[in-house]
């Protein structure tokens, strides 16, 4: 019985033998082609992730039939506002001691936020990304960040027609200017598969506690400052190093990315001058 | 068997450099014939469905290495046109000139419809424009080649 089944099956693969190798033939020669980093082939990719997105759409619209899709949305919208409202409220009351001889400061511009929801997740690639469902047909542009509730989670770093791709903060490529909430203390935050999220180039005799916050600092060209970025674990002094490096607990949870939020208000509006900053200490 | 398969190679090798060699002697208004996918119909009659694959899957990677800057472009297009050859060829007995002509053609089209479709798909012109600029006098010229080469070797389009 067993050796029929066998034999029967020998038999379908050996009359059906130009199929196969016709099917490994393309997939092999598919896996070289999309190898390749030519203008063409970064179009077919994009062209390849927009109609997979579609098609998740699609499917996706019959999953959720029993949810009110937009009123979360706008509920997820307001919560982070509202967290970026309290985050800049927090920086204002810390800026007041330090400011409050300054005769007039400039007031932060309010942030525009666009939700945007997390296709599927190219984690295992470089740069670690997550295509979301906002493209160029939605207005977003190359380099604009992206948030959580939680605080910062990346920025655009590819616009197809109606999807991005969005570099994560957990990207060996991805450094962002930073400071400490409290202490003010300058930094870049990066990171790296062996040390993780660390803040960097701090010098040693730095005031830095574990538990101090990390948020985006007002000398970034292409994030608003305050955004939280993560925890201080604890700081570390390195014999004969200058600087200290400091393990931070990131502030968004990566491994539940669902619905991000892009700040399509224009880098130039929430930078904040150095000369503005610094006038009146 | 191992003469065979030599011979086999040292005449796709043969193939392979006049291609890249005197081919592009032969280009008109970017036009050029492909004697590979004449050389994969030759195989799909003489020798099958999975000996043309194969072949254009190689022969094409070759190709590439010479020709393009798509590795792996020429490699696809001509796997599937070895199979479309040798799909069409599968249950003819006789290879006179008007059926190897007809095989070559709609091979060829197949062919230089994915190798152009993909190597021109970030250009700003339409589909139609692709197959009637490039994709059918691409593959008319290399029908003229297939028909000298018929008339040269007609013993050579038969099956084995």
């Amino acid at each position: 019985m067993k050796t029929a089944l066998l034999d029967r099956s020998n038999e379908y693969l050996i009359s059906r033998r130009e199929y196969f190798t016709l099917f490994a033939a393309i997939v092999a020669a598919i896996a070289i082609l999309f190898n390749n980093d030519a203008p063409q082939i970064d179009a077919l990719r994009g062209l390849a992730v927009d109609r997979l997105a579609l098609l998740q759409e699609k499917l996706s619209w019959f999953s959720r039939l029993t949810q009110s899709t937009e009123e979360m949305s706008a509920l997820r919208q307001r919560a982070t506002q509202l967290m970026l409202e309290n985050s800049q409220l927090r920086e204002a009351y810390l800026e007041n001691f330090r400011l409050r001889r300054l005769l007039e400061y400039r007031e932060r511009t309010p942030l525009q936020l666009r939700s945007a929801r997390v296709l599927f997740a190219e984690r295992s690639r470089t740069p670690n990304t997550v295509v979301i469902d906002l493209g160029a047909r939605q207005g977003m542009r190359v380099n604009m960040p992206v948030v959580t509730p939680d605080g910062l989670a990346g920025k655009i770093y590819k616009v197809n027609a109606r999807t991005s791709l969005v570099q994560l903060l957990l990207d060996r490529n991805f450094s962002v200017s930073a400071r400490s909430q409290g202490g003010r203390v300058l930094g870049i935050v990066s990171w790296s598969e062996t040390r993780g999220l660390e803040m960097t180039g701090v010098p040693r005799n730095a005031v830095i506690k574990a538990g101090d916050m990390v948020v985006t600092s007002d000398y970034s060209a292409l994030y608003p400052p305050g955004l939280r970025i993560g925890k201080v674990i604890a700081p570390s002094l390195e014999k004969g190093e200058p600087f200290m490096r400091i393990p931070l607990e990131p502030a968004v949870r990566f491994d539940r990315l669902e619905e991000l939020f892009v700040i399509t208000t224009p880098a130039e509006s929430f930078k904040v001058t150095v000369a503005d900053s610094s006038s009146g200490d | 068997m191992a003469k065979r398969i030599f011979k086999y190679l040292l005449t796709f090798s043969i193939f392979l450099l006049v291609q890249v060699g005197v081919v592009p002697l032969l280009t008109i208004y970017e036009l050029a014939p492909d004697l590979l996918v004449v050389g994969l119909v030759l195989s799909a009659i003489r020798h099958g469905a999975t000996a043309a694959i194969v072949t254009g899957f190689l022969a094409g990677l070759a190709q590439d290495a010479f020709a393009t800057h798509l590795y792996g472009l020429q490699a696809l297009a001509k796997a599937v046109a070895g199979f479309v050859a040798a799909y069409l060829a599968r249950d003819k007995l006789k290879f006179g000139l008007q059926v190897t002509l007809g095989i070559t053609l709609v091979a060829a089209l197949v062919h230089n419809l994915i190798r152009d479709g993909i190597y021109y798909f970030d250009a700003d012109f339409s589909v139609l424009h692709l197959i009637v600029r490039y994709v059918i006098p691409n593959s008319l010229y290399t029908l003229v080649l297939a028909a000298i080469a018929h008339l040269l070797f007609a013993k050579s389009f038969e099956r084995k």
